[in-house]
């Protein structure tokens, strides 16, 4: 490991010297890296980790990666190669390239939390691989920053799917409805499709719509207030509040979007929210 | 006005009386004279000219058809026919004899309330007359019976008018065993029983144009002595005056076969599963022609000038042009361009057809054969026409000019539509196109029929032999995983009970999700077949032969997974482990399930793949077995040419089951697999000098020899583009 010592304004920083020691192994290393919300989201550590690899790759199809691949490829000093769904979840190819050597996985957001490697993770362990891994900022707990609601008062998260022919699952109806009877909020991602388009909040709030015609609880009635937040953690981040009728005619922008059932409202976190997003 | 329009004209002035119409069908086994019955009929019911009836085979009238002498295509024609002073309307189906063309006769027979079952009287009761007896009475049409080709037991065979007696007996005997087995209900069984006496059965010679019946006898006063003694003495121009087919048999047709308005009070209930109590429900039992439409097409013909034709029958209301009507299945209105009715190869283009009547419609492009046609959206369709359609041979299609490939795509689709027992794939690996049907047969008129009707010139393989994948003992549980891990399916497959396999190919259980209108009839069938309460209320689909059953219990999240498992299960019996040949005869069980909280992480590219893996991982767990198909071979032959076709058998992997001598000729029976049989035609020919007469019957499948089995998987595996190693349960652990 190389160290080298900077010297900045306010001191000198040692670079190359872990605050804690990493596993290392024999057999090889791998390193699963968060970009995190926002270009240069990436933690410094791994980041680190990233250009000590060998072989680095990148996981885009969970979510969009923060910044291009080309200034991925800068930023850690090496060629990023991007893998499908396939190559990931087959896990062979990262497996095999960390195998008596080093390499690392770039995900967007954090590794372990919406979309979680532990399979691959495990799959590594197994082959005797040493994993290390290097937490960022995921939507998850983004978005319930952004809005000033509070962490502990979010119920199960869920995800709305793009219906199809054969699979229009009408479970997030259901936990929004649980989560709705404790109090709890909430949060509602939106589909990434295969095709690599993302579902929009207006979309979102469609389908939340159709689901609750068809199931009709009274959980999401029209008058519903929902919340729509775009780009969570990014400097273009952006909220807004309405029913549910209004959010289905949101414009939110670029992706990626997600939506917000609240549930009953704090004093704390109906100010911040009433502060933090717009009407629609 | 020629004889022809004139009867056009009588037969649009008959139409909105259901009372004097009668829908009917021959149905017989291969070459025992159909076609020349019917066109007997048609002629002497003046629709064509004498001369030309049975020389001409105006129902043949596809050039295919004159050319090998057979029936490939069903046709519809009508005519009139006068019966003690009133003009009756017969719609006539004449079907096709050749194996390879069954699924046409199941479709005509949806059409239809009664069949003329026609047995050769030297040839007797075949093989494939008991399938066509079944394939009526399924339908519940009403069989009446012609023993043909009489002229033969007196020139050929040279019987003597007891032993002549005996022969009718025998026959008549066999057509009512097999009317008693094969009756939908007890009572029918003995209602239908046909009989000399009450002249449900006539006998006579199509060829010479001459029938006779007892009711005939006994209405003009010739005896049966005087027929024989007619026919002893080479007297059969007398004879046809005397006894002329057409009016026996069309008087028997007018007085046995039920017209469609009281064949339809106990027909709708077997066909149509919905409310009978409902408006819709009176008007399709009582035949009203005033009632909301009801149109079911059994079968798609191409016109050079129209297009696609829907042929069909009209159960209830009645159809037009200019009407906006909905199709079962698709979605948006139709408008009908033309209605007609069918005489021979022509359509009769007329302002409008009623309930009861056959029709051809115009302006249906997206029908097929089995679509119910309404006005109003979203009614019950009739149920659909069960024709186990299990191809056993597949070629594959080139366009010779590559430039004509999306031509070629649209040709095979519409041959598929319109003959359903034909079926179009891309192969996955290769990308060529395939086509798959009955026989060798089969898809050589087809493959005419892409080339004369579409204007395309292609290319195809030597025909291939379709497998089918099975096992033969339970497996053990195994865990099926998604590719993130996140999701497990543990399945277990049993071979299905032949029996249950039998039920299916016979249409008593239904195919595809067992609906919940179906369920009760599904528990009903398999318990009485022996299967365990619970087992049966679980049945959730049925694919081909194949069934899936959800044995588990409250697995969270599985109800909105339900329908990709449902899809993975198909993807699976479409292809097995062993060669990505179908699947037949499983018993796919779901035990358990774990799913991940979130509808995303077990999407499509989740469940399905995790499905297969289950299924292969336990199929192959025991071993994977390979059948091919069979076929039975029935070889009539003089005696001394026996040998010829023995030995031209004896290369061909077969076992000969049986030699029967019949006068001076032998009848082999065999049995040999489908993949030797390619090319006998030819072979016997030549091997006979064109003396032998031959027939066929699908006899099933059996597992391939084993000293056969790695050859031939090998060789499959190839031609798919497939790795050469069959995988084992390693291969299926994610
Ligand atoms: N001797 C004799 N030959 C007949 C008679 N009826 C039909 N044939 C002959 O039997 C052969 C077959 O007749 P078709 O009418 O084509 O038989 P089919 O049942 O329509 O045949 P497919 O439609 O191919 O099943 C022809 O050569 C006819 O001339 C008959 O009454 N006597
Ligand atoms: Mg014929």
């Amino acid at each position: 490991m190389s160290t080298l010592a900077v010297k900045g304004e306010r001191g000198v920083y040692v670079r190359g010297v872990d605050a804690w020691p990493m596993s290392s192994s024999d057999e090889g290393r791998l390193s699963l890296v968060g970009l995190g919300l926002e270009a240069d989201g990436i933690s410094l550590a791994g980041r680190r980790a990233a250009r000590g690899a060998d072989r680095v790759f990148l996981e885009a199809y969970t979510a969009q990666a923060p910044q291009p691949v080309a200034s991925l490829e800068a930023m850690v000093a090496a060629d990023v190669e991007p893998l499908d769904r396939a190559g990931v979840e087959d896990g062979d190819v990262i497996v095999d390239a960390a195998r008596g050597g080093h390499a690392a996985l770039l995900v967007a957001g954090d590794p372990l939390s919406a979309t979680t490697h532990t399979a691959l993770r495990l799959q590594a362990q197994e082959a005797g691989i040493a994993v290390d891994v290097h937490h960022a900022g995921s939507v998850l707990t983004a978005a319930a920053g952004a809005l000033g609601l509070s962490h502990y008062k979010f119920g199960r998260t869920t995800t709305l799917v793009t219906p199809q022919d054969s699979y229009f699952p009408q479970s997030p109806y259901e936990v929004v409805q649980e989560n709705r009877e404790r109090g709890l909020h909430t949060l509602v991602l939106l589909d990434v499709r295969e095709d690599g388009s993302f579902m929009s909040a207006a979309e979102g709030a469609r389908l939340l719509a159709r689901l609750e015609d068809e199931q009709g609880e009274g959980a999401l009635p029209d008058e519903r207030e929902v919340v729509a937040i775009a780009r969570a953690g990014r400097g273009d981040e952006a909220a807004w509040r309405g029913s549910l009728a209004a959010i289905q005619e949101l414009d939110a922008g670029e992706p990626m979007h997600s939506l917000v059932v609240p549930g009953e409202l704090s004093p704390v976190e109906e100010e911040a929210l009433a502060a933090f997003a717009t009407a629609p | 006005m020629g004889r022809k329009e004139e009867n056009i004209k009588r037969a649009r002035d008959i139409m909105d009386n259901p009372e004097f119409i009668r829908n009917i069908g021959t149905a017989a086994h291969i070459d025992h004279g159909k076609t020349t019955f019917s066109d007997n009929l048609i002629a002497g019911a003046g629709m064509m000219s004498e001369e030309l009836a049975g020389e001409q085979l105006v129902m043949d009238f596809d050039e295919q058809e004159q050319e090998r002498g057979i029936t490939i295509d069903s046709a519809a024609l009508s005519m009139v026919h006068e019966y003690e002073e009133d003009d009756y309307l017969i719609n006539l189906f004449d079907t096709p004899g050749h194996v390879d063309f069954g699924g046409d006769v199941t479709r005509a027979m949806r059409a239809i309330d009664g069949a003329v079952v026609v047995v050769d009287a030297v040839e007797s009761v075949m093989p494939q007359t008991e399938t066509v007896i079944r394939q009526a009475l399924r339908e519940k049409g009403k069989p009446i019976l012609f023993i043909n080709k009489v002229d033969r037991l007196i020139n050929e065979v040279k019987i003597g008018p007891d032993e002549m007696q005996q022969k009718f007996f025998k026959i008549i005997r066999e057509v009512n065993e097999l009317i008693r087995k094969y009756a939908p209900n007890d009572e029918l069984a003995e209602e239908w029983q046909v009989s000399p006496d009450d002249g449900t059965v006539a006998f006579g010679s199509a060829l010479y144009n001459w029938a006779v019946s007892i009711p005939w006898i006994q209405q003009t006063g010739y005896s049966m002595e005087h027929v024989y003694n007619r026919l002893e003495n080479d007297e059969v121009r007398e004879l046809i005056k005397e006894c002329p087919l057409a009016d026996v048999m069309l008087n028997i047709v007018v007085k046995h076969m039920p017209p469609p308005d009281e064949a339809q009070k106990y027909r709708i209930p077997h066909i149509w599963r919905g409310d009978p109590e409902s408006e819709y429900g009176q008007s399709l039992v009582n035949c009203d022609e005033q009632g909301p439409l009801s149109f079911m097409v059994t079968k798609i013909v191409m016109d050079e000038h129209a297009g696609e034709v829907a042929v069909g029958r009209m159960f209830s209301g009645q159809i037009e042009r200019g009407q906006q009507v909905y199709i079962s299945g698709v979605a948006g209105e139709h408008r009908i361009q033309d209605v007609g009715v069918m005489v021979g190869a022509d359509r009769v283009n007329v302002d409008s057809v009623d309930a009861g009547n056959l029709a051809a419609v115009v302006g249906l492009d997206e029908a097929i054969a089995g679509s119910t046609v309404t006005e109003e959206k979203e009614v019950e369709p009739f149920e659909r026409i069960v024709h186990v359609s299990e191809p056993v041979v597949t070629v594959s299609v080139e366009a010779k000019n590559v430039a004509e490939l999306p031509k070629l795509v649209k040709a095979l689709r519409s041959v598929s539509k319109a003959d359903p027992s034909i079926q179009v794939s891309i192969d996955q690996e290769t990308g060529e196109n395939l086509m798959s049907g009955m026989g060798e047969l089969h898809l050589e008129v087809t493959e005419h029929r892409i080339k004369e009707e579409h204007g395309i010139e292609i290319q195809t393989s030597e025909p291939i032999v379709v497998y089918r994948e099975s096992i033969s003992e339970a497996t053990p549980e195994f865990e099926g995983r998604s590719p993130n891990r996140h999701n497990r399916l543990f399945f277990e497959v049993e071979p299905l009970e032949p029996e249950v396999m039998e039920a299916i190919r016979e249409g008593e259980l239904p195919d595809g999700k067992i609906r919940d209108q179906d369920e009760k009839e599904v528990r009903e069938v398999l318990t009485e077949l022996g299967w365990e309460r619970d087992d049966a209320r679980s049945v959730s689909w049925i694919e081909g032969t194949n069934m899936f059953i959800d044995d588990t219990k409250g697995v969270q999240y599985l109800y909105e997974t339900m329908d990709l498992v449902m899809e993975g299960f198909q993807e699976a019996m479409d292809g097995g482990p062993r060669a990505d040949e179908p699947c037949m005869g499983l018993k796919v069980r779901l035990k358990d399930a774990k799913l991940h909280e979130d509808a995303i992480h077990r999407g499509p590219s989740q469940t399905i793949p995790a499905v297969r893996n289950a299924i292969f991982g336990a199929m192959t767990a025991v071993g994977v077995d390979l059948l091919e198909p069979r076929q039975k071979v029935y070889v009539n032959v003089p005696q001394d040419i026996m040998g010829d076709v023995t030995r031209e058998l004896q290369q061909r992997r077969s076992t000969i089951a049986e030699i029967e001598s019949e006068g001076e000729s032998v009848v082999v029976n065999a049995e040999a697999p489908v993949d030797e049989m390619f090319g006998f035609s030819a072979a016997i020919r030549s091997a006979t000098g064109g003396r032998a007469l031959w027939s066929t019957e699908q006899a099933g499948f059996a597992p391939v020899p084993a000293n056969l089995l790695d050859e031939i998987t090998t060789e499959i595996r190839e031609r798919k583009g497939m790795k050469p190693d069959v995988p084992t349960p390693v291969d299926f652990q994610v």
